[in-house]
């Protein structure tokens, strides 16, 4: 008896080794999912298409992830590798995990990098949120530091929900009412964000601009924190992160979205509870003010600032072929949350970081006066 | 002051001083919280270095004897140094060499040391020799278990 | 609601689920014993194969690694002194005594037995009452958590008897060591001196494994104490721990109430909890002189504790979308692949999952107790292999995972930092135990304490008026006076009797 139990355990471990040895997701093969999507294949592409300089010549790509393996920022990246490492034939591409400092040392690496696009980065605003708080030594959206290449696979705007408490707390049912509230009621109002997040600037943007922020009892913790406040009425309001917006909408919670004014490839979900909110830009009614408070802050790739401008138009062609790419497209949408790819141009990317370094910077600058 | 004076204690109560107060200073340079109610980022190293500071005047002012936990003989300290100086070329040959040239050399060599001393009766070319086959053995099953069934990426060095 | 549960069954207890549970087990376990190396490590790098395999299988795996990880960080604190994981350091101040002795079998058998205790009525509780439990977790602010957190500071106070001054030296180097790093409010450095890899802060296993691992390992080398072949230890099988089950019920369930209520609190985690326990019940225990030393109570309390954790930690994950620990954020990430998302909704869309979930966990518990029922026998074998052979493999992989926990070298610095550091104490005679402890929980005392201050309008009065916290407030109180200032005013007058 003991020596079937035991040939069944050394089976079992020999099964399980197995499986762990062969790692690397098959990138032609579509995963098993229950909800696939039903889209005609768009042919396969093994080459670069003609006349793209990049990765000619490159033997191996290391793209840096500053967040560890297994983050969301981790897998995404991992699939635009899978991506390139199917279309770039002859071009090895892997991902370097480097967390450490909240990914300072990453950007110090990828601004020494040479600029043949032999390394580049995935990250997103975060970093540059980083860089004024003074975890970053260096700054991606300074030009003369780094240059942003092309949108990542990742979260999408609209980004941040605008909770209300699950329990009716009888103050505000709405982000007007809201502002209301918090003016007749100066330093009662709690509001939670997640520190050193994009949504931490997005709100301080949107109080800023309604003159509330000096009224409002500012409460900083951790994703999971703020999320157990607001469900435990421990804060008023809070902004989260649009990973869980589906399901907050749906249960009614969410009285406001930050919206980027970019709509280019919602999942289709969130196109669907979308109408069901108030977009907080909306009630600016200029559109360039509405444009002043919120900007699309997309997983962005970047380079070193010695890459040109060729090599990083060069990589932004080939990393859009992605989106028509259903296969690797359902790949994403695998991911949750509102994980999708969309696309920027070379000028759009690079005019939207310098806006969100201009945002960050002002809200950086009035918070400590 | 007499050489009684200066027992492992006091000696204790000294460097605890140093740090309380180094920590103490530096602690009073970090800016102040723009939060409303946010009492700092000052408060906890202070009481950090408070208690270390209030234990070390204890320290320095109590009688009776002193505590002797870690009593070592020369060969001993020699020792002591051996491996310390090993775990310190980890350190610092991962930098330099990568981990897969460092971790086996470290390997080979505290794996004699301790054949060393549990079979000291043992010829020295047969001591070599089998820790050399050890230390190939456990470094191919590391490297296969952590490289190729984990995917482990291990950096190479600076130097190589 | 049994309606889903049969369903749950029938979809877990397939031939390949159970293959992959019982692998998954065995991995776990392997992980979990291995320093410097965890469950969560291993899960992390089996994400991405989750992404082919059918969710529910993916559940499974995932479950019995983490299970058994739990279950498997005891093993090394056992018979090494060597904890796995961080939330296995408590035992290994008393399990490691009974292999001194030659008995390791007697600790493992109850760690075995603690998988029952711990995860199966933790699972239950889970099943029954997860909405409610978890409504009641999040109304808990950061005035609770700080309360809780003073009071599991001040039971650590108490750990070291001997010289309390001592003891509070290394309370202090802690809360000073645990603030390197990031202000956890403001997000700004922190006694960083401009090094980058000190913004993380010292990774709580790196300073383990130089502690634990380095140091111990380093002390056998310069002393010399072991012979060419390794000590005789009592090879035996499993022995159910019936008397010790008797002598210890108080102890076993405190335990793991204390461990089901710090799990279900997201933010805390595994090591709280058994730091807690073990506090509690050699507090409270009558041969307390004997914890730390052999007492077999040493090792109930943190084993029940840390596995009660794993059905708590599901609480607010299930209920709330809100990770119970760090594990749980792995669970949340398999899920999410699978186009399932955790949280308020998940009950009503998903059932199934919740329930499959709680069927791996229970199915994964007994699976763990029957691998190491049946392997028993070969744990302690370990021992017999020659130390020359086996301590410099326990270095190199406790090194190894010094470095893996960022894929760099700072970990191995850091580890190596403290094992000089846990030399210097040892030389002048101040405990690890206070320290460690008060450094695991030091990070989150400061976090919770300002939180609350920053909170409510009242500041640091509110700690005082709301209820819970009050009580945690007013035990943290009155255990810091019955271990401090009573044992001082004893010792006073046994000194004047003397005299």
């Amino acid at each position: 008896m003991k020596k079937f139990l035991t040939l069944v355990l050394a089976l079992a471990i020999i099964f399980s080794f197995a499986a762990c040895g062969n790692k690397t997701p098959q990138p032609t093969q579509a995963p098993q999912t229950t909800q696939a999507p039903q889209t005609t294949q768009a042919p396969q592409t093994t080459q670069a298409p003609e006349g793209i300089k990049w990765p000619n010549g490159v033997k191996e790509v290391t793209i840096l992830v500053p967040m560890d393996v297994g983050s969301m920022l981790d897998q995404s990246t991992r699939i635009m590798v899978d991506y390139l490492n199917e279309v770039c034939q002859g071009t090895k591409f892997v991902v370097e995990n480097d967390a450490a400092g909240s990914g300072n040392r990453a950007g110090l690496t990828l601004a020494r990098a040479p600029g043949d696009g032999s390394v580049i980065m995935a990250h997103g605003a975060g970093a540059i949120v980083n860089y004024y708080s003074g975890t970053w030594e260096k700054n991606l959206a300074n030009r003369d530091e780094f240059i942003a290449i092309c949108a990542n696979v990742g979260q999408l705007q609209p980004s941040g929900g605008v909770f209300l408490t699950p329990v009716n707390n009888g103050k505000f049912n709405d982000f007007l009412g809201f502002i209301d509230y918090v003016k007749a009621h100066p330093g009662e109002v709690r509001v939670a964000y997640a520190t050193g997040t994009p949504h931490e600037i997005r709100l301080k943007l949107i109080t800023n601009y309604y003159g509330i922020s000096d009224l409002i009892s500012w409460q900083p913790g951790n994703s999971n924190d703020v999320r157990t406040w607001i469900n435990g009425g421990n804060v008023e309001l809070a902004c989260l992160t649009e990973t869980q917006a589906v399901a907050d909408i749906k249960g009614g919670k969410v009285i406001g979205i930050l919206n980027s004014l970019v709509d280019r490839n919602y999942t289709d979900d969130l196109k669907e509870v979308l109408d069901q909110v108030p977009i907080v830009s909306d009630f600016v009614k200029d559109r360039a003010e509405a444009e002043k408070l919120v900007c699309a802050w997309p997983m962005t790739i970047y380079g070193p600032a010695s890459m040109s401008e060729e090599t990083a138009k060069a990589i932004n062609q080939i990393c859009k072929g992605i989106a028509d790419r259903p296969d690797y497209m359902a790949r994403i949408k695998q991911l949750g949350g509102s994980n999708t790819y969309q696309y920027f141009t070379f000028e759009e990317i690079n005019e939207i970081t310098q806006r969100a370094d201009q945002q960050i910077r002002e809200i950086f600058e009035s918070f400590n006066q | 002051m007499n050489k009684k004076f200066f027992c492992r204690d006091r000696v204790l109560a000294v460097i605890l001083l140093v740090i309380s107060g180094f920590f103490a200073v530096e602690a009073n340079m970090l800016p102040a919280s723009n939060l409303q109610r946010d009492p700092g980022p000052k408060i906890f190293p202070w009481i950090g270095c408070g208690i270390l500071a209030l234990c070390a005047i204890y320290l320095l002012v109590k009688p009776g004897p002193d505590s002797k936990r870690m009593n070592l003989s020369k060969e001993e300290w020699k020792r002591l140094g051996i491996m310390l100086a090993i775990y310190l070329f980890l350190a610092i040959g991962t930098l330099l060499f990568g981990v897969i040239v460092t971790f086996p050399i470290a390997l080979f060599i505290v794996s004699y040391l301790f054949s060393k001393s549990s079979r000291p009766d043992m010829p020295k070319m047969k001591r070599i020799i089998t820790t050399l086959i050890y230390t190939v053995c456990v470094s191919g099953a590391i490297y296969l278990i952590y490289v190729v069934a984990l995917d482990v990426r291990l950096k190479s060095g600076i130097l190589f | 609601m049994w309606e889903f549960i049969l369903d749950a069954l029938q979809k877990v207890v397939t031939p390949l689920g159970i293959a992959y549970m019982i692998g998954g087990t065995m991995l776990g376990v392997l992980f979990g014993a291995l320093p410097g190396l965890s469950g969560g490590m291993v899960m992390t790098m089996l994400l991405p194969i989750t992404y082919k395999m059918d969710p529910i299988l993916a559940l499974e795996l995932f479950m019995a690694l983490h299970v058994g990880s739990s279950c498997g960080g005891a093993i090394g604190s056992i018979l090494l002194g060597i904890p796995g994981t961080s939330s296995s350091i408590a035992t290994s101040w008393d399990g490691y005594a009974f292999t001194k002795e030659g008995d390791p079998v007697r600790p493992l058998s109850v760690t075995v037995v603690s998988n029952l205790f711990g995860i199966i009525p933790g699972i239950i509780i889970a099943m029954f009452a997860a909405k409610a439990l978890a409504d009641l977790g999040v109304k808990l602010g950061p005035w609770e958590y700080a309360s809780m957190i003073f009071c599991a500071i001040a039971l650590v106070i108490g750990l070291e008897g001997s010289s309390l001054v001592k003891g509070f030296i290394g309370v202090g180097f802690a809360v000073i060591i645990a603030c390197v790093g990031v202000d956890p409010m403001l997000g700004r450095a922190r006694f960083t001196f401009g090094i980058t890899e000190f913004y993380d802060g010292f990774n709580v296993v790196n300073l383990m494994l130089g502690l634990f691992a380095a140091k111990i390992i380093m002390m056998e080398y310069v002393k010399q104490s072991k012979t060419g072949d390794a000590s005789k230890v009592k090879v035996d099988k499993f022995r159910w721990p019936g008397k010790d089950i008797k002598d210890n019920l108080f102890n076993i369930v405190s335990s793991f109430l204390i461990g089901a209520f710090i799990g279900f609190l997201p933010g805390l985690g595994g090591p709280t909890s058994s730091v807690v326990a073990y506090s509690t019940n050699k507090t409270l225990a009558k041969d307390k002189e004997k914890w730390g030393n052999g007492a077999i109570g040493g090792v109930w309390a943190p084993e029940v504790a840390t596995k009660g954790g794993i059905g708590g930690a599901m609480i607010p994950m299930i209920a709330l979308g809100i990770p119970g620990d760090v594990i749980m954020v792995q669970f949340m990430t398999v899920m999410a692949v699978h186009g399932v998302t955790a949280g308020p909704t998940l009950m009503m869309e998903r059932p199934d999952m919740v329930y499959i979930l709680y069927t791996a966990a229970l199915i994964g518990s007994i699976f763990v107790f029957l691998v190491q029922v049946f392997t028993m026998p070969l744990f302690p074998k370990f021992l017999s292999i020659p130390y020359h052979y086996l301590y410099p493999a326990i270095i190199i992989i406790s090194f190894l995972g010094a470095y893996m926990v960022k894929t760099n070298v700072f970990g191995i610095m850091v580890a190596v930092g403290a094992c000089i550091l846990g030399l210097v104490m040892d030389y002048f005679d101040i405990p690890i135990m206070p320290f460690i402890m008060t450094y695991i929980l030091a990070g989150l005392f400061e976090k919770y304490l300002r939180q609350g201050i920053n909170n409510a309008p009242n500041g640091i009065w509110t700690f005082v008026t709301r209820p819970v916290s009050a009580i945690f407030l007013v035990v943290g109180v009155a255990v810091l006076i019955l271990n401090t200032i009573l044992p001082a005013i004893k010792r006073a007058k046994a000194n004047k009797v003397k005299a």
